[in-house]
């Protein structure tokens, strides 16, 4: 280990003489430039792949495929700057992402909150878990019809149904993470004289928080897939509707164009809530419950 | 006396303890079943009082309708055609994603070139395709079959990239210097070692299969479980909708259960966990 220690040291000091320190800067420098020839060849390859897709796309279409199947890049960039001139991409997007707002900061909230007292209360949690598993096992689409029965074609059904998309996602994390807490922590905290408060600020919140904001972090694009199913079943407005009516005219850009919006959103969302994995630095990685989403 | 006393002790305490457990176990499953049946006297008796009962239906409706369907051979009929889509969803999806995953693996730089793009694709909500699907290729089965596939593909696919990219390079080397050729490295090495993160792909992947066949069958079908659920909404006959629910949700558990010990018996040592 000491060999391997002592050059990098020696590399690292300014006051350093001598052939090794001369070769390891060297290799160091050598070392970069493969990185950086490397990271060059993987932006022109990616950049290649991107274009060669799409123009092989355009080229496809009308010649070798129908373009009722696939229709082209230039027909669904089309069909998107007409959705942004008329206004209708704002107009629908607005109701998608209000049912989506609301159904996140609804559906995470009241999971936590029925999940955090449970989460404490281990036979309670036990007495309830059977219900909670048979309820998670109900794939969160077929609950669709139910909450458009049950709420009608407004808002109210599509925000029901991205909280129900979210509850058991974060539900079944914030569970996992209360009973994660290491039971020693927990005695020797207790025995040096720690009130209920202190107890949950010091030990248990800190190493429960990681698996809720895990489970925060990839909900949001879960509560607009639910959104969005709600508006796929019965809706007048929504993105959801915009694509499905596309569908309807049998508008293959249309509906593309529909893919490519929410997508984007998804993937808006992910990269927003990113930084939410690492702003617990003293956790690792935990892993986090996905859901049948 | 304290070399006699001592395993009376012992035993003494074990005893307590055991009893302890009894109770405890006791009081767990009678709160369980105390909830169950307390939430289905209330729901058959006492909810009519706070909503129309018209929107919640009750239970003994539900069950009318569950057997009064399996009687008319009608929900047999819309579990088959359901369970054929995700059941060759799922079977085309796992294939697809495995041979798609390890194709891309043989490649040197393919996976580090392509990867912003399977991000791409991975956060296209896949549930929006269904339109597409249904207006490329009809009622029938194919597009519920084909919705199924794509929701398990990208799982079984990212699962494997990820495990096989996670095997030991140290064993990779090891197999290399022994001598072994690019299939022999998949056969004995990458395979083995990324076992438990593909097994727990396809485990988790059923549900979401199920989920591809139904939502399909919502948007427009003529048979299987999502069609009878959305036809039993527009005439207003909940205990039917619920029906469909309870019946969809106890398929999901009756497959998880059955992969489970399939599981437990073929791969032993392979639960690992997903990374979705």
């Amino acid at each position: 280990m000491t060999a391997v220690e002592e050059p990098i040291r020696l590399a690292g000091s300014p006051a350093a003489e001598g052939p090794s320190a001369a070769v390891l800067l060297d290799e160091q420098g050598r070392h970069r430039a493969q990185s950086r020839a490397h990271r060059r060849f993987l932006f022109v390859a990616r950049l290649a792949s991107l274009v060669g897709f799409l123009v092989v796309w355009e080229l496809a279409s009308g010649t070798i495929v129908r373009p009722f199947f696939i229709s082209s890049p230039t027909a669904v960039a089309g069909a998107l700057v007409e959705w942004v001139e008329s206004g209708d991409l704002w107009y629908h997007g607005q109701f998608t992402l209000l049912a989506t707002f609301l159904g996140y900061v609804s559906g995470s909230l009241s999971a936590i909150a029925i999940a955090w007292p449970l989460g404490l209360m281990p036979r309670a949690y036990r007495i309830a878990e059977p219900y909670f598993l048979v309820a998670y096992s109900v794939p969160a689409v077929a609950m669709g019809p139910v909450f458009i029965l049950w709420f009608g074609l407004g808002l109210t059904p599509k925000v029901v149904l991205a909280a129900y998309f979210v509850f058991f996602i974060v539900f079944v994390n914030t569970v996992t993470g209360f009973q994660q807490v290491p039971r020693g922590m927990l005695d020797v905290t207790r025995v040096l004289g720690a009130s209920r408060v202190a107890l949950l600020r010091t030990v248990i919140l800190p190493s429960a928080l990681p698996y809720i904001l895990a489970a925060l972090r990839i909900t949001l694009p879960a509560a607009m897939i639910g959104a969005v199913v709600g508006e796929f079943i019965a809706s007048n407005r929504g993105l959801g509707y915009l694509t499905r009516a596309a569908a309807a005219e049998y508008s293959t850009a249309g509906v593309i164009a529909g893919v490519v919006v929410m997508s984007a959103i998804v993937l808006a969302m992910t990269l927003l809530l990113r930084p939410l994995g690492h702003a617990l630095r003293w956790q690792q990685e935990v892993k986090v419950n996905r859901g049948t989403v | 006396m304290t070399a006699s006393a001592a395993p009376r002790v012992l035993a003494d305490v074990g005893h307590r303890h055991r009893e302890q457990l009894r109770v405890d176990r006791l009081l767990v499953l009678g709160g369980i079943a105390a909830v169950g049946i307390g939430f289905m006297l209330f729901w058959q008796l006492g909810m009519g009082y706070i909503v129309n009962q018209r929107y919640i239906s009750t239970p003994v409706e539900v069950a009318v309708s569950l057997f009064e369907r399996i009687g008319s051979g009608d929900l047999p009929r819309h579990i088959t055609a359901t369970m054929i889509a995700a059941g060759g969803g799922w079977v085309v999806g796992i294939a697809v994603g495995l041979s798609g995953a390890f194709l891309l693996l043989m490649t040197r730089r393919g996976y580090e070139v392509l990867e912003p793009f399977l991000l791409a694709f991975y956060s296209i909500p896949k549930i929006a395709l269904a339109p597409l699907f249904i207006m490329w290729f009809g009622l029938a089965l194919t597009p519920k079959l084909l919705l199924a596939a794509l929701m398990v593909f990208f799982i079984v696919f990212m699962n494997t990239v990820a495990g096989v990219r996670a095997v030991d390079r140290g064993l990779v080397d090891v197999a290399r210097v022994l001598g072994a050729g690019r299939l022999a490295l998949i056969r004995k090495v990458l395979i083995p070692a990324a076992a438990p993160s593909i097994m727990a792909a396809i485990r988790v992947t059923f549900a979401r299969a199920m989920v591809g066949a139904i939502l399909a069958e919502f948007i427009a079908s003529r048979e299987g479980l999502g069609y009878m659920i959305v036809r039993a909404a527009r005439q207003f006959d909940i205990a039917t909708v619920f029906a469909g629910v309870v019946v969809i949700a106890a398929l999901v558990m009756l497959v998880n259960a059955a992969i489970r010990t399939v599981e437990a018996r073929l791969f032993p040592w392979a639960s690992g966990t997903v990374e979705a």
